[in-house]
């Protein structure tokens, strides 16, 4: 540090023309900054570099689709076999669970479709309607 | 020992007219690089690791810094020198090709100085100096302030420097004639 003296970073600043200088590079990079230049740090989007990362990235994305494809699928099949066979137990479980309203044509098809309300009958066995 | 050096600096107030230019286009090139952002590119510089350092450049800008860039190298791509041996000046530092021309005091023959009429009001100028050896200028010092001052400090010098050596020339003169008259 003895090296360095302090007059050496005082210089610049009393001699006129350098002083200048600097004061004419100061507006000029301070013209650049208002007219819109500048730098800026962003992270770069990584490429899949592997077959397997992009899988794992992408595991979560594709495995909500099936499950939710499955439900409605699900649904699907519920619906048509409702429709298709309104005596299947099936019908009438999800009707229990979920249309009340269904139970007086669930009633009303028992006497036709025994299998239909069996849990009915069960209730009834049971005594405990 | 290191010798004194006087180091003569060209000053900014030789390039005024640049400077006026660098300061009027300044913020008009603010003005229409915000009124058309078009004007402002951007791209990706260089990357390293996961970062990549992106640049935004205003097209614009060069303008003021065509000015002022032109007038630092003009300032600093001369060096004139005046030490106790001579005169000497350094042209072309930040050029491809640098000449150096170097002078004694007692070898010059004309010192002009040139100064116009707005030159006058700044207080600047130019030095023109011319030796025996050449019909034409030998060193040119153009941009400096105060041109008179340094005229005739340049003078003063020269002319101590060519009586000494007159006075030295004269001595030895008269000892040669009186050792010849002597025999």
């Amino acid at each position: 540090m003895s090296l360095i003296s302090p007059k050496n970073f005082i210089a610049p600043f009393t001699n006129v023309v350098n002083l200048a200088t600097i004061i004419v590079v100061a507006l000029l990079f301070l013209i650049y900054r208002l007219s819109g230049g500048g730098v800026a740090m962003s992270s770069r989007k990584a490429p899949p570099q592997t077959n397997r990362e992009a899988t794992v990235k992408e595991a979560p994305v594709t495995k909500v689709a099936p499950v939710e494809k499955r439900q409605e699928t699900q649904e699907a099949q519920a619906a048509a076999a409702r429709s298709l066979h309104p005596s299947a137990d099936n019908s009438a479980i999800d009707d229990l669970l979920d249309r009340k309203p269904s139970n007086d044509n669930k009633k009303q098809n028992s006497p036709s479709n025994p299998g239909g309300s069996s849990l009915d009958d069960i209730a009834k066995q049971l005594g405990v309607e | 020992m290191a010798e004194r050096q006087i180091k003569v600096e060209r000053v900014w107030r030789s390039q005024l007219s640049r400077l006026a230019l660098f300061l009027v286009f300044s913020p008009i090139c603010v003005w229409l690089s915000n009124k058309f952002p078009e004007t402002v590119i951007s791209g990706p510089l260089f990357g390293f690791d996961e970062s990549v350092l992106m640049l935004s450049l205003p097209l614009l800008w060069f303008v003021p810094a065509y000015f002022a860039f032109s007038c630092i190298l003009t300032i600093y791509d001369v060096k004139y020198t005046l030490d106790v041996r001579g005169i000497e000046a350094k042209i072309g530092i930040l050029s491809l090709s640098q000449s150096i021309t170097r002078i004694r005091y007692e070898d010059i023959r004309s010192i002009d100085s040139r100064q116009t009429l707005s030159e006058r009001m700044l207080g600047i100028g130019t030095i023109e100096i011319g030796t025996a050896a050449s019909a034409g200028l030998e060193i040119s010092f153009e941009g400096i302030s105060n041109p008179l001052d340094l005229q005739k400090k340049i003078q003063v010098e020269r002319d101590t420097r060519l009586r000494k050596a007159a006075q030295k020339q004269g001595g030895q003169d008269f000892s040669n004639i009186a050792a010849a008259g002597g025999e």
